[in-house]
Formats: structure tokens, sequence, C-alpha cells
């Protein structure tokens, strides 16, 4: 849920990271928290298991600075990946302002990315958000391993509302920021 | 009187007026004060902390809001897994800082923090009864949202707001 505090001047803005397990969301975080200029970022908090799997969620809070007397802040989240975690990942996914799906470009990962797909949609619904109506981002990871699918067959499979989408090999940052810009622009034009 | 717009199901944008955040701020401070804690937030359950008061400069806020709402929502889930209908509170016991969150109708939630020296029972009257006292308050910034939201959002901000993201967010 935006907040708007008019005392404070602060417009705040939630995003949420959403996919299968090692799909890359916490690598997109990872790279914004390395790349983003130190005024912008805050600490990048991660709640995870021993072996660095996302347990709840990553948080990277973002600090745009004073537009037009405003000053613009993001928060980025992160969902954990794992079938497991469904009811966690509609707890994080409560109150956002707007998703990145991020795709795992793999063949063998379709399915599982597709289910997901299904989900994401099914807790929207749960937050009496249309996701036809929706701030919704697609990014397609990976896409420096051999054999990915091509981006035509990912966006018909998984991409039937048109989102704007993007590829990405994040663990370099490459589509990292496009994907976040595309995503912060469509939260801010829906306010 | 307040101008009403119709009432959202589930609020997705919340316009705080500086009136509101003096109510909200007032509220966390006669708690501060009452029972006499280090400091009390408000958060939404989404993980943005709306108003605070006391012993904040030195907490990492931001980071509390989004632990302290997804702890929250995470009792919800362990609430409904067990079968229980409410979560009424979640106390974190600790040796030096201890904390304690109501809820604030279904969007909100007040947290308390607070010393050992502090009984948590006269915390747990204290924040149930600020936590009704809120809930008006909260529910009129919630109705009357829509029609701040002309007045505040326009073109020109939303222009410039683009060109920012477009210089920050770049390799």
């Amino acid at each position: 849920m935006a907040l708007i505090n008019m005392s404070a001047r602060e417009i705040h803005c939630k995003l949420v990271y959403y996919g299968i397990g090692f799909c890359g969301k916490t690598t997109n975080l990872q790279y914004i928290h390395r790349q983003a200029a130190a005024p912008t970022k805050g600490e990048l908090l991660s709640i995870a298991t021993e072996t660095e799997r996302t347990l709840f969620f990553d948080f990277l809070p973002l600090d745009l600075g004073t537009v037009h007397g405003f000053r613009v802040r993001f928060s980025l989240y992160t969902v954990p990946g794992q079938v497991l975690y469904e009811r966690t990942r509609a707890t994080v996914l409560n109150g956002a302002d707007g998703v990145i799906f991020v795709a795992d470009s793999q063949a063998d990962k379709l399915a599982e990315n597709r289910q997901s797909m299904v989900e994401l949609a099914k807790n929207l619904q749960k937050m009496n958000r249309k996701i036809t109506d929706y701030p919704l981002i697609m990014q397609y990871n990976k896409r420096d391993l051999p054999g990915v699918l091509s981006v035509e067959r990912l966006e018909s499979q998984l991409n039937v509302l048109k989102a704007p989408s993007f590829e990405a090999v994040a663990f370099k940052g490459e589509g990292v920021f496009e994907t976040l810009r595309a995503a912060s622009k469509a939260v801010i034009s829906k306010l | 009187m307040t101008e009403r717009a119709p009432e959202l199901d589930h609020p997705v944008l919340v316009v705080l007026t500086p009136e509101h955040i003096a109510m909200m701020t007032d509220a966390l401070e006669e708690l501060v004060r009452e029972v006499s804690i280090t400091s009390a937030l408000l958060i939404d359950r989404s993980g943005g902390v709306v108003a605070s008061f006391g012993a904040t400069a030195n907490l990492n806020t931001a980071a509390l809001g989004a632990l302290l709402a997804g702890a929250y929502q995470s009792s919800l889930e362990i609430a409904r897994l067990i079968n229980e209908p409410d979560v009424q509170a979640l106390y974190q016991q600790g040796a030096r800082e201890q904390v304690y969150n109501v809820p604030v109708g279904d969007q909100w939630l007040l947290t308390a923090i607070f010393s050992p020296s502090t009984a948590v029972g006269g915390v747990r009257v204290a924040a149930e009864e600020i936590s009704r006292g809120l809930q008006d308050t909260l529910a009129d910034m919630q109705s009357a949202t829509p029609l701040r939201l002309q007045k505040l959002v326009n073109p020109d901000l939303r222009a410039s707001v683009g060109d920012t993201i477009d210089l920050l967010f770049k390799d």
C-alpha cells in the first residue's frame, strides 16, 4: 500500500520480486545494492537459511531524494521461491504496489514458472487487486545459459497479460536496472 | 465535516495529512509517557512506518517496519494453521528490550518497545486503549484518500519522479 505522508512530504511505495526458487530475485537486489549510489540505498536485509536461500524475504530500501518537494522512497522485497513457502509469499506480497516477476529462462523451469505466475495472480486477487490493471513487469533471467527458451516462447507461455518484459543476466547486472526502472515508473504512474 | 469518498474494500494508497500525523504522534506520545516505554511506532501492514515517537533516532525504522509487519503477518498464518481466528497481540521478550505489537484495525500495527523494567501488563492495557482510539483516525484517513489524492499527484510530479528514476537507477 503506497503511503503519501503530507507532514513529512514523503511518498513510499513497495515493490516485490516474485518467482520460483533460484530464479535470481535475491541476485537482483544484491546487484542493486552493490551498484546504487550511497545516499540512495539503505541496508540490505536478508532473512535467509544458512545456505543463503531466502527463508522469509530480502528487503532493500531505496531513497530517490526530493522531487517537487516530496521525498520518494521505494522498498524492494523478494519472496522466498521454494514451493512450500506459498503462504510466506502471500504475506510478503501484502500491500505491494507493483511486482517484478522474475522468470528462469531454462526450458526445464517453464512449468514451475507458469505455476508461480498462476499463484501470483491468485494472491493478487486475494488482495482485491486486478492483475490486468496492476503494475507488473516481467524479467526473463539467466539469458546467458545454453539452451534457454526463446523470448517469444516465454512471452507466449508466461506473459499473457503483455506486461513490459526485459531480458536479464542478473548476476552480471544485465537488465537489472532496466527492469527496476520500468517497475518503479509503472508504480508511480498508478498513483 | 470531512468530505467523504466511497470506501475502498482494500486500500491501495493512503494520504496522511499533517493533522492525521499529529493525531497519531500525540497518541504514540501518550503511550510512551503513560507507561514509560522507550518508543512507539505505527506501522502499516505492508511494512511502512507511518508515525513514531520516543527514542527512534538510532533505530533502523525502515527495516524494523518491514520485519514487524512480516512477523505479524506470519503470526496470522500460524493462527490460521491452528484454527485460531485472531491474533490479538505479539510479544517479544528480550534481556534489554522487549517488543509488544497490537493490531489497529485491519491494516495497521501499533508497536511498543520497552525495557524489562516496564511491566508488560501495563503496556498491553495502554497499547490496546491507544489502538482503539487510533482506529477512527485511520479509518478517516483511508476513506478520504481518493479525494485528497486528486489534488496531490499531478502529471508534473509523475514526470519528475520518472526522470529521477532514470537518473538514479542505472549501471
